[in-house]
């Protein structure tokens, strides 16, 4: 028996469920792929996971309507091979439309202090405009290919029903891994996406010439014309810089940059999903001190609170281009023997820190943990360390969540020896940031201890420093012997610039894994801030 | 962060304290902020010392200055007008400049405002739109064929 228009039944089992296998993949590869589209822009935070996700579920639920709806219709197929040319279309013109949309809603050097909504709101909009019609076209797919099925081998809706969400669903589980694995990795962004893309509209004309059809994909020709428009995967970076590697891990874009109108030797700089005036990692020509401005200076305390040490064990969490590493090394006393080891999640920052950014590649003193995840390396590190850096958190809205509760802090100093540092560096707009104080009672309940808070001059970030069973000393009464960094102790020294958290007194005011609402605390943190920049509130 | 560094060195090389028996105290309060890098503070310390000394030029200047560095167009604007009255002249030869760069400054004020209104009406578009097929989805979804 043949179906309705000359498939064999056999070939409409086989036709349909590749289709829905293919839809399955294309929808997850680009909602995963979404998030990494939008991150340049709006980053990756957990709000900008939701928006996606809320816009995808949100179409593919009226897509499942409107097919609903077509399905009705006398010809479904024609319909379904129109609904996956344009889906695919739509999906392939993405990477363009995320960076058309985007710079509508967050301005050119928008600074982070008057962000605050913006990447709610940004992030949500953009998915929506862009996301939102190939994902209610994908939508269709399902009960278009049900109907098509039904009406021609005469099963049951039930049966084809489920064939059909078997298939589709085997095709999302191998979207999801090809996409993070293979995909986006080895294509990038762009080629992800017009590969996706493709695949659904090559399904759509074989279903459009099974039917002989062609001829009613022709109104889709304006949106190829749209996908095949050169795509800006990334926001452009500021005029004074120069990009040397500009590349898409499994993770995130990251970019190295050289600042050649800074100073008189060109410095460099790691940026990772960055469009505010931020970056992740920066190197200096020569090893040591940085200058006003950087929160990296800072981590050379221990050294130089402690010159008289004879070796001393480093832990970093975020190593990213080793820039901590670079500093305390270049600070050290000669007596003084550093080793140490560092963890970063990214395995493409390593390799851009290695080639661009001087990080040791032979691991005598300095072992690189590649692709390792800050708790983890915390959980199986094979020794006690000195000196525990944290630098692992985004701005004001990327905060790892197991990087901030109370049991990773009780984890930081368990690792630490009698007497160890913990370094914490975090973004905050004044003392009383509501996220800096958050991270400092938690991390002060963690160490049954004070906490000191030190603003960084000319910057907006804090370092939070605890040690295990012994004195941090007080910035005005340190003198190191170190010029520069004796400068920047006087200035901390000012009462503005530096507090002492102690141990909260309520459990409930510190951050737990089973309860860190850092996306909300980081909402107030923003918000506070242009306050702050206004002089309406005190810093 | 380096914005703020050059923000900073910037201004600080062109404002100097000054002797004024009547304000001297609250610049160099302003001024020791300012140059320690917590502009934040500087600004809260010179918009409070302009509330007691309004006509002092040079607490206006730093107003201005630390307005600017900080990307806040509309305080920017009413340090301005403060720095018009209580130093005609000598705001008269800078004045051009400083209101052209006063201006583009509160032009870009709302920027962060503008852009979340912008994307809070895409997505009410965008959710009426939804609702409309929607509509039509159920409309006819559970009709029979013929």
């Amino acid at each position: 028996m043949t179906g309705l228009t000359g498939v064999h039944r056999p070939h409409v089992r086989v036709l349909g469920a590749s289709i829905a296998f293919l839809a399955g993949a294309a929808t997850m590869a680009g909602e995963l792929a979404a998030v990494r589209l939008l991150a340049p822009w709006f980053g990756a935070s957990t709000i900008v996971w939701t928006n996606v996700i809320g816009v995808v579920l949100l179409a593919l639920s009226l897509g499942y309507l409107l097919g609903a709806r077509w399905a009705n219709g006398a010809a479904p197929w024609t319909v379904l091979s129109r609904a996956l040319s344009a889906g695919g279309l739509l999906l392939a013109a993405a990477p363009h439309l995320v960076a058309w949309y985007a710079q509508w809603f967050l301005p050119a050097n928008l600074a982070l202090d008057a962000a605050d909504g913006v990447l709610q709101w940004g992030s949500l909009a953009t998915a929506g405009l862009v996301f939102l019609p190939p994902m209610v076209a994908l939508g269709c797919v399902s009960p278009l290919i049900v109907e098509w099925w039904t009406r021609a081998t005469q099963a049951h809706a039930g049966s084809a029903g489920g064939f059909v969400l078997a298939a589709s669903t085997l095709g999302s589980l191998l979207g999801t891994f090809v996409a993070t694995h293979v995909l986006v990795p080895s294509l990038g962004l762009v080629l992800t996406f017009t590969v996706a893309g493709g695949v659904l509209v090559l399904v759509g004309v074989i279903v459009a010439l099974t039917q002989r059809q062609l001829l009613g994909l022709l109104w889709l020709v304006p949106l190829a014309g749209m996908a095949t428009h050169e795509a800006v995967a990334t926001p452009a970076p500021r005029p004074i810089v120069r990009v040397l590697a500009q590349g898409e891990s499994a993770l995130q874009s990251v970019r190295v940059v050289e600042q050649v109108a800074f100073g008189n030797a060109p410095w460099r700089f790691l940026q990772v999903n960055e469009s505010f005036d931020s970056f992740q990692s920066v190197w200096s020509p020569t090893p040591g001190l940085l200058s006003n401005g950087y929160y990296y200076d800072l981590f050379a305390l221990p050294v130089l609170a402690e010159p008289a040490r004879e070796r001393l064990h480093m832990g970093i969490i975020g190593l990213g281009a080793g820039t901590a590493w670079r500093v305390v090394d270049g600070v050290r006393p000669a007596s003084m023997q550093l080793t140490g080891e560092g963890a970063e999640l990214d395995p493409l920052v390593v390799e851009y820190a290695q080639t661009y950014l001087d990080l040791p590649r032979d691991g005598t003193r300095l072992r690189v943990l590649s692709g390792v995840d800050g708790r983890m390396y915390l959980q199986h590190a094979a020794r006690s360390v000195d000196v525990l850096v944290v630098d692992a958190y985004r701005n004001q809205t990327e905060i790892p969540a197991h990087l901030a509760t109370l049991e990773f802090w009780t984890l930081c100093q368990n690792r630490l020896t009698e007497g160890g540092w913990l370094l914490a560096n975090v973004g905050s707009f004044g003392l009383q940031d509501p996220l800096l104080q958050a991270l400092a009672r938690t991390l002060a309940q963690a160490f049954a201890a004070e906490v000191h808070v030190w603003r960084v001059p000319f910057a907006r970030n804090a370092v939070l420093i605890a040690r295990k069973h012994a004195q941090v000393p007080d910035p005005a009464h340190l003198v190191t012997g170190n010029e520069s960094f004796d400068a920047l102790l006087r200035a901390i020294a000012r009462p503005e610039m530096h507090c002492v958290v102690a141990p909260p007194v309520a459990f409930e005011s510190v951050l737990r894994d089973d309860c860190a609402p850092l996306e909300a605390l980081g909402a107030r943190s923003l918000s506070r801030a242009r306050a702050v920049a206004r002089g309406d509130v005190a810093p | 962060m380096s914005w703020l560094v050059s923000a900073v060195l910037v201004c600080a090389a062109s404002i100097h304290p000054q002797a004024d028996p009547q304000a001297e105290a609250w610049q160099q309060r302003v001024y020791a902020a300012w140059t320690a890098g917590d502009l934040y503070t500087a600004r809260q310390l010179a918009l409070t010392a302009g509330v007691a000394h309004p006509d002092d030029a040079l607490l206006a200047e730093y107003e201005l200055q630390l307005a600017v560095a900080l990307s806040d167009g509309q305080g920017a604007a009413t340090a301005l007008q403060r720095l018009k009255t209580s130093a005609p002249s000598t705001s008269a030869e800078r004045l051009p400049a400083l209101e052209a760069q006063v201006t583009e400054l509160v032009a870009r004020d709302g920027d962060g405002e503008q852009s979340v209104q912008r994307a809070q009406v895409a997505c009410a578009a965008l959710a009426l739109v939804t609702l409309v097929l929607a509509w039509l989805g159920l409309a006819k979804a559970t009709a029979r064929p013929g």
